[in-house]
């Protein structure tokens, strides 16, 4: 299972960081972007996705089955690795981490 | 050929349009869509809210927050309360909270009488030369709809059998005068569509029915609700725009569908229509979210409680099933105006259930219940917590430690946008806080109807036991509830062991059942140097008045002390 953290800027913004495979950035990048609140990546993916789509669709159905399948491999295994080199790179700090044997209940 | 050139051709026939025709019976099927696939995808979607909210509870903190998180958390947090505090005996607090809950009950009433009384004109104006029947029909419709969203907001302890009683003499009325339109209309030529229309209308009444008994399932409302604010919003602005400038943009919608025989400026274009179409539909999600935004602030400053909201968005979907299912099918007769109908339709009820609540109540901070409890799902002990939190919230506020139990009972809207947009974590606390800063964090006096908050304290796994503690020490009345207690529910023996150590269990009330090893309680208070003789302990029964005033009986001679 994929491991949660916190990481924290100097502002005091506070974002959710999940390390692994991302099943929604395989499927839709610009989704995934959205949801760990990366507003211009998220606008920079829609339109790369857009173009890819009207590109792909010329070519025949196995060939744009076989390109989803490494798209949805290549995307959900790099995204998670993208947000935390572009977290580290603009100073983030990890602030909070689950361990992993989990929670304790009550 | 330029990618605009479309824009000079002639757009297609009226009939290949794409939401063109029946545009409000459009919206209307796809609000109503949406919202049952909330309904019907709701437990998946309070599963992932459950799954999340224990990941966030068992974070640990590997690093202090910088002074702005602090900063910016302080923001959400409510206004000084006033220093005065409701006084008075168990006696008068418990008449003073019944007197509430007949105001609470008498504006709803009237809220809901006006709702139904609106629906006569309204129905006048959108529907065309309507004979008397079709009044009456719309005015019973309108009733028998709104019952549920009205029974959320009154007092829990006889709704459930008035309402299902209520529903059946409303089909009753409903399908009788459905009837007698049926036969007056079959007199005339071209009876026979009417039968089958009659069928239809009452088919969609049981349909509409039956969802919003779904989503005001208590269970489910909590969840349902806000996200399906979102969903209308994104419907409106995605359709509404669409059906503005559809005629005016030539045959260039017509291409959206991309195929390998395009050219390449219909490639282009048609790419261009997904960007515009993914923007506007994100905008729809963001307007969507503020919307909900906007409902939280409101609950959050007390101008409206999280019951009425339920009820006020309910009445709202009643409204835009109603006129947008009125509406025939030839839309070019009506203007988009027609699609603020149901917020017309809303105001006057809303001004009328203000008046009647009348003034907000002259009172300070209530009688705080801390409610110390064995985290659990059984449907049955949740529903002792829901009916002693509803009414005590009369009382006082009713302060407990967040978990994956109270995922069933007390999501605001405001957690609910949390978690829709990923921020939930913002609501924990990541470190234990000083008694001060955490009391500031717990509204503690009424909103404009007279109910108290029910107050969540979220913490992360190397922050709770600090935090409880300190809560612990803030409370005057505390209700511990060890019904399922075994020696393995550490953490509700960890608060066990807090009271003993504190010399608190003269604070108390403990409820136990038949599952409670009181063995386990009694050794674990012994070896704080306390014993279980002097607690207070009572079985899980109905008589939730005893109970209440038992509370209230500790909780002023802890006050004395």
């Amino acid at each position: 299972m994929s491991r949660l953290s916190l990481y924290v800027n100097d502002r005091g913004q506070c974002v959710m960081h999940y390390s692994g495979f991302s099943i929604l950035a395989g499927i839709a990048l610009f989704i995934w972007a959205l949801h760990r609140r990366l507003y211009l990546f998220s606008v920079v993916a829609l339109a790369l996705e857009i173009t890819y789509g009207a590109l792909v669709v010329q070519l025949s159905d196995n060939v744009q089955l076989i390109l989803f399948a490494v798209q949805f491999v290549v995307l959900g295994s790099v995204a998670n690795r993208i947000h935390l080199y572009l977290l580290n790179r603009r100073g983030w700090l990890l602030t909070d981490q689950e361990r992993a044997a989990g929670s304790e209940a009550t | 050929m330029s990618i605009l050139s479309c824009l000079d051709q002639p757009p297609p026939p009226p009939e290949e349009l794409l939401i063109g025709d029946g545009l409000f019976n459009i919206i209307g099927a796809m609000v109503f869509g949406s919202i049952a696939l909330v309904a019907l995808s709701a437990p998946l979607i309070r599963r992932a809210y459950r799954k999340h909210v224990v990941r966030l509870m068992g974070l640990d903190q590997v690093r202090p927050r910088p002074p702005g998180w602090w900063q910016r958390n302080a923001a959400h947090s409510l206004a000084a309360a006033p220093a005065a505090r409701t006084v008075g005996s168990p006696a008068q607090l418990l008449e003073q909270a019944s007197s509430w809950e007949t105001r609470v009950t008498r504006a709803t009433a009237a809220g809901w009488l006006t709702f139904v009384l609106m629906a006569w004109p309204l129905m006048a104006l959108i529907t065309p030369d309507p004979s008397l029947l079709d009044q009456l029909d719309a005015v019973a419709g309108a009733g028998l709809l709104a019952l549920i969203p009205m029974f959320a907001n009154l007092p829990q302890r006889w709704k459930k059998k008035v309402l299902m009683v209520s529903i059946v003499i409303g089909l009753v009325v409903v399908t009788g005068l459905e009837v007698a339109i049926s036969v007056a209309e079959s007199q005339q030529p071209g009876g026979a569509e009417e039968e089958a229309s009659l069928l239809e209308d009452i088919a969609a009444a049981v349909l509409v029915l039956g969802l919003l008994y779904t989503i005001f399932h208590r269970r489910l409302r909590g969840l349902v609700f806000p996200v399906s604010v979102v969903i209308t919003v994104f419907v409106l602005v995605i359709v509404l725009p669409l059906a503005l400038v559809e005629q005016h943009l030539g045959s260039c919608l017509s291409g959206v569908q991309t195929s390998a025989a395009d050219t390449g400026s219909d490639q282009i274009r048609s790419s261009g229509l997904a960007m515009i179409f993914a923007l506007v539909g994100l905008l729809g999600l963001w307007l969507g979210f503020q919307a909900v935004g906007v409902l939280a602030r409101f609950v959050e400053r007390g101008y409206l409680s999280d019951l009425s909201m339920i009820s006020l968005i309910g009445l709202g979907l009643v409204g835009v099933f109603l006129v947008f299912g009125a509406v025939e099918d030839t839309a070019e007769s009506y203007s988009l105006w027609v699609a603020w109908a149901p917020l017309l339709w809303l105001l006057l009820p809303v001004i009328v259930y203000r008046l009647v609540l009348g003034k907000r109540p002259d009172t300070g901070p209530g009688r705080d219940l801390l409610v110390l409890r064995v985290f659990s799902r059984d449907k049955k002990k949740q529903a002792f917590l829901d009916e002693l939190q509803s009414r005590w919230r009369y009382i006082g506020a009713v302060n407990l430690a967040g978990g994956p139990d109270m995922v069933d009972l007390n999501v605001d809207p405001y957690e609910c946008a949390m978690f829709l947009s990923s921020q939930l974590h913002e609501l924990f606390l990541p470190q234990a806080l000083d008694a001060r800063h955490l009391a500031a964090r717990f509204s503690n006096t009424p909103d404009h109807e007279g109910r108290y908050r029910i107050n969540e304290m979220f913490n992360f796994n190397t922050a709770w036991r600090e935090n409880v503690e300190q809560l612990i020490l803030l409370s005057e009345t505390i209700l511990l509830d060890v019904r399922g207690l075994t020696a393995e529910r550490e953490g509700t023996s960890f608060e066990i062991s807090l009271l003993s150590r504190h010399g608190l269990l003269d604070r108390v009330i403990a409820v136990g059942d038949d599952q409670t090893d009181w063995q386990h309680i009694g050794r674990q208070m012994e070896q704080d140097g306390q014993s279980l003789q002097p607690l207070k302990r009572i079985e899980e029964s109905k008589d939730f008045d005893g109970l209440i005033g038992r509370l209230l009986d500790i909780g002023m001679t802890a006050e004395a002390t």
